[in-house]
């Protein structure tokens, strides 16, 4: 019998929708989703070889310990010595479902101390997400992405979500005044069609636009960038003036504007928002960041570590034992010494659907499945297995779920308190651009309604219901 | 006539359509990317002449145009012998080295997918709407269009460099 199994893609935050068709168990074909909300059927080159990873003769398919393979019982018996010491971590892919992103937080109050434990979004680490979290600045939806006038996309949004490309290149279509602007680091594959583009360092680019819009709007610019003015005068600014003049008066004088972020850099985000705030109402700021599960996790998240702030403590010797699944840590931080880092760990547990360079530094190896393998809910939307797990591979949650078990401590819940708004004054622009990388904003669960499989209740809208709703 | 309609002023060259039809057509891609004058990336695909130079080289009849007039490739005629790649004057055919008997796929606009009623697995996944699958008439009346072929459309290949 052949049917349709809806599931999402989770090799990137965008999280398109896939239908798969499956006879009798055996995944058939690819089809394409028109009705996402995401994507409107559309994939990148990527997310069409999916069915390429199920059963790939490269995938992780036995526990292993030193290369030998020994079985999940031995496996877990062996991980869970290390929870539930306060010199124990647990890094987790952000490609995990709803249900999952619950379990590591009950896993986090359970076993392990929350800051100990982060969820790794790769690109988008949840700190930027978090680092927004109380900025008033309006968001733009898809639909205020489409009907943007000017947009300045920060850092290529091809790289993070390629699928936003539709909307970025929609809106500069749309009409002849319509333009699109770019801001990184290097050019990408978006800046061909850039009206503007200010490459090179983008934080100094940001706070240079920063900087004139203060300086245009004068006495209009809210409060607090006036104070802000003085703070960041003696901060560098970027080479190109006259880019950045233009892009500024564009900015203004449209009447609808998007800032389209994708970074991993919280201090980008605090700019850029900066720069919607100032600028004033019917500029807004879509965060590719937070679309895909990272919304979920990061609002209703109990308050996690980070995996930056986690591997900082790794190198300091705090931490002894990790594990993480999915996550690739060495080739996520390419510029950081995270293998030099890894080698001190007394104990290290790596999980994956493949051998990487992380899991090749771990003592235990465990096979994890991927998204077309799982069922659950991914950003509210549904995830529906149409394959049986490569081997003896098994969800995060279920080896998250064993290790408790075994290690015989009971799920927890936990409640934090959410702290004020951050003032956006002068102080608050000076520490922008300080390198700081802790998150600025305090823990917190943030209360909201999405129903998960065991019937709790979270505060994230989904995507079908932010549709809805009109976001 | 329904074409291929590809507006290569909203293509940002990222190769999807490639993949799309590298899946639908088992392992070899007949929908690459090219560039053309260094200005624009050119999806590029069979244009489905309306004289085949293709099916002209064709030694045993494997190439044909249909009635409908899409040019199509029998596998189990097709010798291998590589003379259609060689013919085809918009290079669209592949890689001769890699091309061999059976293993070569050629753009057929998605035949059995349209005949359910689906779209062309390159216009269902094309990130921005780039590849559009349209009604188009056989004189191309708008000035920005261009016809490249008896089903290929190109929009606009010059304008993005204007702006
Ligand atoms: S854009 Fe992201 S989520 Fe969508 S198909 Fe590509 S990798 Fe998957
Ligand atoms: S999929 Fe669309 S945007 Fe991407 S290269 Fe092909 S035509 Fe261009
Ligand atoms: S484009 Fe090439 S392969 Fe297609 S019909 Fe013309 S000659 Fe044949
Ligand atoms: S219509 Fe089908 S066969 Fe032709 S290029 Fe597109 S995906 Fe490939």
């Amino acid at each position: 019998m052949t049917e349709t199994k809806h599931n999402i893609c989770t090799l990137c935050s965008m999280g398109c929708g896939l239908l798969i068709e499956v006879n009798d168990g055996f995944p058939l074909a690819l089809e394409y989703e028109a009705d996402c909300p995401v994507s409107e059927g559309a994939l990148c080159a990527k997310g069409n070889y999916a069915l390429e990873l199920l059963n790939h003769p490269f995938r992780l398919g036995e526990p292993t310990k030193n290369g030998s393979v020994i079985g999940w019982d031995a496996a877990i018996a062996e991980v869970a010595q290390a929870p539930c010491s306060p010199k124990s971590a647990l890094i987790v892919e952000g490609d995990l479902s709803d249900e999952e992103a619950r379990s590591v937080m009950e896993f986090a109050c359970a076993c392990l101390q929350p800051e100990n434990v982060a969820i790794s979004f790769s690109t988008n680490d949840d700190k930027v997400v978090r680092a927004l979290n109380n900025v008033p600045v309006p968001r733009a939806s898809i639909d205020d992405l489409k009907s943007s006038v000017c947009t300045i996309a920060v850092n290529d949004p091809f790289s993070v979500g390629p699928v936003v490309a539709r909307w970025v290149m929609r809106a500069r279509n749309a009409a002849r005044e319509n333009t699109l602007n770019v801001i990184a680091a290097s050019e990408g594959i978006i800046s061909e069609f850039a009206t503007v583009k200010l490459t090179g360092l983008v934080r100094a680019s940001l706070l240079g636009l920063l900087k004139k819009l203060i300086e245009i709007k004068g006495d209009s610019a809210p409060e607090w960038a006036r104070a802000a003015a003085d703070d960041i005068a003696g901060l560098n600014v970027p080479e190109d003036e006259a880019g950045t003049a233009r892009l500024a008066q564009e900015f203004l004088k449209a009447p609808s504007a998007a800032i389209v972020l994708s970074t991993s850099d919280p201090v980008e985000a605090r700019l850029a928002a900066g720069c919607c705030l100032v600028a004033g109402a019917a500029k807004k700021l879509f965060l590719v960041n937070e679309y895909g599960n990272a919304s979920g996790i990061s609002q209703n998240a109990v308050a996690l570590g980070s995996v930056r702030g986690i591997l900082a403590k790794v190198a300091r010797g705090e931490i002894d034992a990790l594990i993480v699944l999915g996550a690739d840590l060495v080739a996520s931080y390419p510029k950081t010494d995270v293998e030099g880092a890894l080698r001190k760990l007394r104990f290290l547990a790596a999980g994956a659907a493949f051998p990487n360079k992380t899991t090749a530094l771990a003592s235990v190896v465990l096979p994890t499945a991927i998204w077309l393998e799982k069922d659950g809910t991914f950003n509210g939307m549904p995830q529906r297995a149409v394959a049986p797990p490569t081997g003896a591979a098994l969800p995060y949650g279920d080896i998250l779920e064993m290790i408790e078990r075994e290690t015989d401590v009971k799920p927890a819940h936990v409640t934090a308190t959410l702290e004020g708004p951050i003032e956006l004054n002068g102080e608050f622009m000076a520490h922008l651009v300080s390198e700081a990388t802790e998150p600025a904003v305090a823990p917190a669960i943030i209360p909201s309604p999405t129903r998960f499989a065991d019937g709790s209740v979270t505060d994230h809208l989904s995507w079908p219901q932010a549709l809805a709703a009109g976001m | 006539m329904k074409k291929l309609l590809i507006d290569l002023d909203v293509c940002i060259g990222c190769t999807a359509h490639g993949a799309a039809c590298n899946r639908v057509n088992h392992d070899t891609v007949t929908f690459r990317t090219a560039e053309v004058d260094k200005a624009v990336t050119l999806p590029a695909v069979c244009r489905h002449c309306e004289d085949p130079a293709c099916v002209k080289a064709c030694p045993r009849e494997a190439m044909r145009k249909e009635e409908d007039g899409t040019v199509r490739r029998s596998s189990n005629l097709c010798s291998g012998c590589r003379s259609c790649v060689i013919a085809c004057p918009f290079g669209v055919l592949g890689d001769v080295e890699l091309l061999g008997r059976f293993n070569m796929s050629k753009c057929d606009l998605c035949h059995s997918r349209v005949a359910e009623g689906r779209l062309p697995a390159c216009v269902a996944t094309c990130p921005t709407g780039a590849i559009k699958f349209e009604e188009i008439p056989d004189a191309v009346e708008d000035p920005k269009d261009l016809l490249i072929g008896g089903h290929v459309v190109a929009r606009n290949p010059y304008r993005r460099r204007s702006s």
